[in-house]
């Protein structure tokens, strides 16, 4: 499972695939205060950063792999 | 018209003809990248004009020819002769279409089946996809293409014009920073891409050098709930330094849906040189203005590192360039941090840059943006349209129209001017002012070398070189001799040669047909060839020079020549001359049979060179517009002929006489003396007459007799002009000899036309008409 979801925090790790998309956004809308953690993130799909760009959630943690941080530091969602 | 279709015609002939004789070349070096690339450019160029306009057929079909040549350009794909056909056919429907467009604006609805039917032909025999038949018509319509984009259009329509301000801001500096030429990148997924298992994130992770990105989510304002995940609304930008080549193999997959643009940093840009900064302060004011906007941004929020090192770098390449800033002092390119008190100073200066008067906008206008947004658009312009805008700089494309009311008005300007001598002798006769003459002599002769002048620059504009006529002779070769299954290869020398437009423009139709009977006459099959131990590959040499005031055009091919035996037969059996009349011409002039009405020496008639209708109106032509035609030939060896002609039309010098009280002229080149004898130096001489002049006999022709008018001046002494005629001096009695007179001699027309006997006319500065003798004619109607 690349994508954990807990009370407050979803976390994404490793290589998230499309499917996670989904499932993101459904816990998304059922926890608007939820943030997400992408340290352990190494990539992300497009439909799942788009997941990130609609809900526009809390990033609790940035990604530890230098080339998806500067991806993500080049949309929106920016730091 | 509209100004920018009008443009986009002109600037696409040129570019369709350009890449007509890179195709040409490519046919003799399939591989050659340098050639691959100069296509690659003129067509995308052609594409990014096209998209302007409402005309989806020809974008299309430019769009394919475009994507074939890209992968032609990577190796993937080898354009034989039959891919050369397709490509020349789609240039021949795309000048079709231009015409078109020209008419009437628009395309007809038959375009788009055209086009099908092209880009069916271009995919079935270029790149090699298997098509539905053209009439299957919808299958064909949906082709592997990429909703076209270019510079222009990529920033109007689903380009960078909607891109936010501050990342537009971004994207300018990133460009101004650049070191050297890079490349915009704009990769826009389609909204299903995701079920075709695209990613394009993970795609655009493998984008190699990008030295700026912007992952721009397209997302629409809605409730999240009808949120779909699935559905691509990105779109990716990015400022890459790698080459085309490999930007091109990283989004191999999705190249349809990518736009690359080249750019130019502006600072070593050469469309905008130094001076320009100071010249039109407004730029560097907007440039200084985006520089402190995007400082002020990253004081307040933050910014890389990277986005200030290249604002600082533009404002110290301003503090050169541009008036008022030269006393901030701009902390060094390698500060990370935003220096509060540089800010400050850069603001202080900015009402001051130039001479940007009234025009002042807060930074935080919104319309500063947008003034920063065209100054991209501009570089990013520069990028693909970079060789043809260097051109076209230097050169005003005129309407011809214009340019002949120049001619004319120059040519009225010469005759009003002659009319002030008019003037002066009546001054003189008239009144006996012998002062208010000579200044008006002197001030005639002020005139006189202005309008002088005037003319030679007019003459000079007027001039085009011949290459505009020889370039589509390649083509013609190449079709005509595969039609003939010939092997042929043309030689052109002295394209650079100038002639007037008039007589280069005229010059066309014959020139072809004297081509096309090389081709068809002249050169011989292969096998023959070969049986007469020439190199099978027959050669049409196509020359042009200067000689003195003319310019000589030389076709020269190496082909059969003509036997001045069979010219004979033939011109006998036509009808064309008697036998005796045959017996008595030496060869030389047998040849020149072949200009005369009605000769034809090919045993059949091809569609190529007619029926022999043509060599007469070669020479008629070539006679009219002020040359001649020669001809050599050699039986075995080839045949040469030499068109001369003069270089341009210009005023011509004629000497007036009168007859019967009317004026008439003669071109002074022809004349060698003029001189007045008492009648009883006349001798007759069988029917003729003739006078003694210096020990030599000369014929006298009368020119009432010549013209068929009562002759006015009996019993007084006769007004001779001797002509050189064909060598021979000739002398012509007129009533009464005038001065000579610059005048433009404008030919006959209408009923006037049929009578040879006059050149043309001019209108003399008192308003007379003046008509012009034409000499050669003289010895004829004797």
């Amino acid at each position: 499972m690349s994508l954990i979801t807990k009370v407050k925090v979803a976390r994404l790790e490793q290589d998230c695939g499309a499917e996670e998309a989904e499932t993101l956004l459904e816990w998304l809308l059922s926890h608007p205060a939820g943030k997400v953690n992408l340290k352990r993130c190494t990539s992300l799909h497009t439909a799942v950063l788009q997941v990130l760009l609609a809900c526009r959630p809390t990033i609790s943690h940035w990604p530890d792999d230098a080339r998806l941080a500067q991806l993500l530091d080049a949309t929106r969602l920016a730091r | 018209m509209n100004p920018l279709l009008e443009q986009f015609l002109s600037e696409s002939r040129e570019l369709i003809e350009r890449s007509s004789d890179a195709f040409l070349s490519l046919e003799k070096d399939a591989t050659n990248p340098d050639i691959l690339n100069a296509l690659f450019r003129y067509v995308h160029t052609i594409k990014g004009g096209s998209g302007l306009f409402d005309i989806e057929p020809f974008t299309h079909l430019v769009h394919v020819t475009e994507d074939s040549l890209s992968r032609a350009r990577n190796g993937e794909l080898v354009l034989d002769d039959r891919c050369i056909d397709v490509y020349l056919k789609v240039l021949d429907q795309l000048t079709l279409w231009l015409e078109l467009l020209e008419d009437r604006e628009t395309l007809p609805d038959e375009a788009v089946f055209d086009g099908k039917r092209l880009t069916g032909q271009l995919q079935e025999v270029v790149l090699k996809e298997k098509t539905a038949s053209p009439g299957a018509g919808d299958n064909v319509a949906v082709l592997p293409v990429a909703p076209v984009r270019t510079a222009a259009e990529s920033l109007a329509q689903a380009g960078l014009s909607d891109l936010e301000e501050s990342r537009r801001t971004a994207l300018l500096a990133a460009v101004h920073g650049l070191d050297a030429p890079a490349r915009l990148v704009v990769y826009q997924p389609g909204e299903n891409a995701f079920f075709s298992g695209d990613d394009p994130l993970n795609t655009w992770l493998h984008v190699p050098g990008l030295c700026w990105q912007f992952i721009d989510d397209q997302l629409e304002d809605g409730p999240l709930e009808a949120f779909d995940p699935y559905l691509c609304r990105m779109r990716l930008i990015g400022l890459s330094e790698a080459p085309r080549e490999s930007l091109e193999s990283a989004l191999g997959y999705v190249l349809d849906n990518v736009t690359l643009v080249d750019v130019a940093p502006s600072s070593t840009n050469d469309d905008t040189p130094a001076d320009s900064v100071t010249a039109g302060a407004s730029p560097a004011a907007t440039v200084a203005r985006a520089q402190l906007r995007l400082l002020r941004e990253a004081a307040t929020n933050g910014a890389e590192p990277a986005t200030l090192r290249s604002a600082y770098r533009i404002v110290a390449g301003l503090t050169d360039k541009a008036a008022g800033l030269e006393h901030l002092t701009v902390p060094p390119v390698t500060t990370e941090t935003v220096d509060e008190a540089f800010l400050g100073a850069l603001e202080a200066a900015l009402p001051g840059i130039g001479q940007d008067t009234g025009q002042q906008r807060p930074p935080s206008d919104p319309a500063v943006a947008d003034t920063s947004a065209d100054m991209l658009d501009d570089s990013l312009l520069a990028g693909p349209t970079h060789g043809v805008r260097d051109e076209t700089i230097r050169t005003i494309k005129v309407d011809q129209e214009k340019l002949e009311q120049l001619v004319d008005l120059t040519g009225e300007l010469i005759v009003a001017k002659n009319s002030m001598q008019h003037l002066a002798r009546r001054v003189e006769e008239e009144y006996g002012i012998k002062q208010l003459s000579r200044e008006l002599k002197s001030e005639h002769a002020v005139l006189n070398r202005i309008s002088e002048s005037l003319q030679g620059v007019v003459m000079q504009i007027r001039m085009i070189p011949v290459s505009t006529l020889f370039q589509r002779f390649p083509r013609l070769v190449r079709d005509l001799s595969r039609r003939l299954d010939k092997k042929i290869e043309l030689v052109i020398e002295g394209e650079d040669t100038e002639a007037d437009k008039n007589i280069v423009e005229q010059l066309a139709d014959p020139l072809i047909h004297l081509v096309r009977n090389s081709i068809d006459h002249g050169i011989e099959l292969p096998a023959q060839r070969a049986a007469l131990g020439k190199p099978e590959t027959g050669q049409i040499r196509l020359s042009a020079r200067t000689i003195e005031d003319s310019v000589q055009i030389e076709i020269r091919d190496d082909g059969h020549g003509i036997d001045p035996d069979r010219i004979r037969d033939k011109a006998v059996a036509k009808g064309v001359i008697s036998a005796e009349e045959a017996a008595s011409l030496n060869d030389q002039a047998a040849l020149h049979l072949i200009f005369e009405p009605g000769f034809s020496t090919c045993e059949a008639v091809t569609d190529l060179s007619g029926r022999g209708v043509g060599m007469d109106v070669v020479k008629t032509t070539v006679t009219r517009i002020g040359g001649h035609i020669d001809i050599e030939s050699e039986k075995g060896q080839g045949t040469v002929i030499r068109v001369t002609l003069p270089a341009s039309i210009t005023v011509s010098r004629v000497m007036m006489f009168e007859m019967d009280g009317q004026v008439y002229g003669i071109p002074v080149e022809m004349l060698t003396e003029t001189i007045k004898i008492s009648p009883d130096r006349i001798r007759k001489i069988k029917n003729g007459e003739a006078y003694v002049l210096r020990k030599q006999l000369i014929p006298i022709y009368r020119m009432s007799r010549i013209l068929g008018l009562r002759s006015g001046a009996a019993g007084t002494d006769l007004s001779i002009l001797n002509l050189n005629l064909n060598g021979q001096t000739v002398g012509i009695v007129v009533d009464r000899l005038l001065e000579g007179v610059d005048v433009i001699v404008k030919p006959m027309e209408g009923v006037m036309a049929r009578f040879p006997i006059y050149s043309g006319a001019a209108v003399l500065g008192d308003g007379r008409v003046l008509l012009v003798v034409n000499p050669k004619e003289i010895e004829l109607c004797h």
